[in-house]
C-alpha cells in the first residue's frame, strides 16, 4: 500500500497556479463572449468555455490526469453517462 | 494475535477511499443534472422570458462570485499539495483561505438573493406571483439551484474545517491524507457545479 502512496505523481505548485490563471481568464473570456451580438455563439461559447474550465479543475485540481484504474473509468463512464442523457433530452426538446 | 491487530489497524485502502469519494461526487452531480436539464427544457419553451428574467440578475456579482470560488479550488488544490509535503502549518493556512473564500461566497450570494427578496421576486413573493410564466419558472430554478449550491458550499466549509482540526492533530499526515484529499474533492465538486451554474443563469439566455 505504502508503495502505491509513494508511486502517486505529485503535481507542482506552479502547475495548480497555471491552471487557475488559465481559468481565470477563460471566465473572463465566456462574460466578453456572452457581450457579443453573435446568434448562437451567445449560447454555445459560455458552455463550451465552462465544459473546458470543467476538464481543467477535473484533471488537475481533482488530480484525475493521475487516476488509474478501476477509479479512472467510473468516473469517465459516470461523466459519460451524464453528457449522453443531457444531450438525448435537448434533442428531444429542441427538434420536437 | 497482537501483532495481527495492529496490522488490521494500519491497514488503509487509498483507492477505496477515493473510488468511495468519487461514486458519492456522481450521484451530486446528478442531483444538480436533474434541475439542470428543467432549465434547458424551459429555456427552449419561453426564451424571451428567461432572456428577460436572467438580465434581471447583476452579472457583476455572479462573476465575482466565480472568481472567488475558483480561487478557493486553488487554495484548496494547494492545501493538498501541502501536506503531501509535509508542510502542516501551510496546509492549514491553505484551508483556512478556502474556507474564507467561501464565506465571501456566500455574503456575495446573501446580497444577491435578498436584493431579489426585497423586490418581491422569490417563490410565494408577490411580485413573483405577478411574474409572467417563463419568468416564473427561471427563478424558481434560479432559486432552487443556487440555494441548492449554497447549502453544499455551508457542507463543503464544514467538511473542510473538519479536514483542518484532524491536520492539526496530526491524523491527517504526509503519510495518511486521503481525508483532507475527498474534503477537497467535494470543495471541487462544488467549484465545477458553479461553472456551469453561472453561464446558465448568468450569461445564456
Amino acid at each position: 500500500m505504502h508503495e502505491r502512496e509513494e508511486g502517486r505523481v505529485r503535481t507542482g505548485y506552479a502547475t495548480y497556479v497555471l491552471v487557475w490563471l488559465g481559468l481565470m481568464g477563460l471566465t473572463w473570456l465566456s462574460v466578453t463572449v456572452a457581450g457579443i451580438e453573435a446568434g448562437a455563439l451567445n449560447i454555445a461559447g459560455p458552455l463550451i468555455i465552462a465544459s473546458i474550465k470543467a476538464i481543467f479543475v477535473l484533471a488537475v485540481f481533482m488530480h484525475l490526469k493521475s487516476e488509474h484504474g478501476l477509479t479512472r473509468w467510473v468516473i469517465i463512464i459516470g461523466l459519460i453517462v451524464f453528457i449522453v442523457s443531457g444531450a438525448l433530452v435537448f434533442s428531444d426538446v429542441a427538434y420536437r | 494475535m497482537n501483532e495481527t491487530f495492529e496490522k488490521t489497524a494500519l491497514h488503509r485502502d487509498y483507492a477505496a477511499s477515493k473510488l468511495g469519494m468519487w461514486l458519492f461526487l456522481l450521484t451530486e452531480l446528478g442531483l444538480f443534472f436533474g434541475p439542470l436539464l428543467l432549465y434547458v427544457m424551459h429555456d427552449i419553451r419561453h426564451p424571451e422570458a428567461f432572456h428577460a428574467a436572467s438580465s434581471g440578475l447583476d452579472r457583476t456579482i455572479g462573476f465575482v462570485n466565480t472568481l472567488v470560488l475558483l480561487t478557493s479550488s486553488l487554495t484548496a488544490a494547494l492545501s493538498v499539495a501541502s501536506i503531501r509535503r509535509g508542510k502542516t502549518e501551510l496546509t492549514l493556512i491553505f484551508i483556512f483561505v478556502t474556507v474564507t473564500l467561501g464565506g465571501i461566497f456566500l455574503v456575495n450570494k446573501y446580497f444577491e438573493w435578498t436584493g431579489k427578496i426585497a423586490h418581491g421576486i422569490y417563490p410565494g413573493g408577490d411580485a413573483f406571483a405577478g411574474l409572467p410564466p417563463g419568468e416564473a419558472v427561471f427563478y424558481g430554478l434560479y432559486f432552487f439551484a443556487t440555494g441548492l449550491h449554497g447549502l453544499h458550499v455551508i457542507a463543503g466549509m464544514l467538511v473542510l474545517a473538519i479536514a483542518a482540526v484532524l491536520t492539526a492533530s496530526g491524523i491527517v499526515n504526509k503519510r495518511d491524507f486521503v481525508k483532507l484529499e475527498n474534503a477537497a474533492l467535494y470543495w471541487h465538486l462544488v467549484d465545477i457545479i458553479w461553472i456551469f451554474l453561472f453561464p446558465f443563469f448568468y450569461l445564456i439566455s
